[in-house]
């Protein structure tokens, strides 16, 4: 965190896209509110109602977000983008492939951003991304999502 | 709860309660996240809200109220719709609308600061609560913040109608009485004449109930019905 020459980035649950009003993107389409105790961006209507929120993955499927992301979000210290759920899936199963790794869905939003990420700073560039969870939990959303039958 | 089913509604119910010898009246503001809430005010609440009705409403409501009656009038607003207007316009509106106390259910005493200086600059009373786990230390600063009166929460957990009062409420309103000169109102699962009496003879200056009117009211709405049902309420106080 305090080294100012490592870029954060954050991947936000997308949804069905910002436009869609189907999604969880609380830092790049909310406001800052007070809910659960704490002060920080939510998906909220202007009388500050929470707005429902959607998800492929369930722990990104929530209206806030932790306080610690909008402070860094605040003071410019990490940037954060929406990933799609078809992102997601996208990324979920190029790790698959790629590596072995099954990535939790809500991981699978950061491995999609940091692929991304990864092409635009080229083959010179490093990029960690944090591969928060595992996705054994979801290989029924998965299957689901692809039509296939378990 | 304002709103619930509809404005008009409320306001009826309102003066109802009146009639039957409620001596404040509390509005609540419906919220899409009553964490505070049992299950009859959180359903009022999702009525209310599908009805369409707004914070602003509620404070209009009670501009209304306020020109057909002198009895007191509190909001129960969490803290997000009380942002959402912006601090300063929900205390200017309130206090124009003939509001005379505030509560907000989510907001701590360490960050209410902002919020009492709002509601003491338009006259209107920032009314604090206190939970059967806030120690003395805490209950004596909570007493010091609040105004109007101190809001003593009878139980842990939620609103909602109860069989049965926890035990252990006058060693806790003893006290609190030491621990601050404001009136005492109790609530938080308040539900019949005889917890009134109980709460009386323990102590509370006022009792506060909630859950059970909306449910009576939910089931009967009629306005002779609903008086009837808080005059049997009231009637424990005297005797």
């Amino acid at each position: 965190m305090e080294e100012d020459d490592v870029e954060l980035l954050g991947a936000e649950a997308g949804g069905h896209g910002l436009g869609t009003g189907r999604h969880a993107a609380t830092l790049c389409a909310g406001r800052v509110g007070v809910l659960h105790g704490a002060r920080t961006y939510l998906l909220q209507d202007e009388d500050g109602q929470i707005l429902e929120t959607h998800s492929i993955s369930a722990g990104l499927d929530y209206p806030g977000v932790g306080p610690e992301h909008a402070f860094l979000k605040e003071t410019g210290r990490a940037h954060y983008t929406a990933v799609t759920d078809d992102q997601a899936l996208e990324a979920f199963q190029t790790l698959a492939r790629l590596e072995g790794i099954l990535p939790a869905l809500e991981s699978a939003h950061a491995v999609f951003a940091g692929m991304q990420k990864a092409r635009e700073l080229g083959p010179d560039g490093f990029v960690v991304i944090n591969l928060s969870g595992r996705g054994d939990k979801d290989v029924h959303t998965v299957a689901d999502a692809m039509g296939v039958r378990l | 709860m304002a709103g619930d089913p509809n404005l008009e509604a409320t306001a009826t119910l309102a003066l109802a309660c009146e009639r039957g010898g409620a001596d404040i009246l509390e509005l609540g503001v419906p919220f899409s996240d009553p964490i505070a809430d049992g299950p009859e005010i959180q359903r009022a609440g999702q009525r209310a809200l599908k009805a369409g009705t707004r914070p602003r409403d509620v404070i209009d409501l009670a501009a209304r109220l306020r020109a057909t009656t002198d009895l007191p009038l509190v909001l129960m607003a969490y803290m997000n719709t009380v942002l959402a207007m912006g601090l300063s316009a929900f205390a200017e509106r309130s206090s124009r609308a003939g509001v005379d106390g505030v509560i907000v259910p989510d907001l701590s005493l360490e960050d209410s600061d902002e919020v009492r200086e709002a509601l003491d600059l338009v006259g209107v009373d920032h009314i604090q609560l206190v939970a059967p786990s806030t120690d003395d230390a805490r209950a004596k600063e909570i007493g010091r913040a609040s105004r109007g009166f101190l809001y003593a929460v009878a139980r842990y957990g939620t609103t909602g109608t109860r069989d049965a009062l926890p035990e252990d409420l006058g060693a806790r309103l003893g006290i609190l009485r030491r621990v601050t000169s404001l009136p005492l109102a109790v609530g938080f699962g308040v539900t019949t004449p005889d917890h009134v009496r109980s709460l009386v003879a323990a102590g509370a200056d006022g009792i506060v109930v909630g859950s059970a009117i909306v449910k009576f009211a939910a089931e009967d709405a009629r306005p002779a019905a609903v008086e009837k049902f808080v005059a049997g309420l009231a009637s424990a106080l005297r005797a």
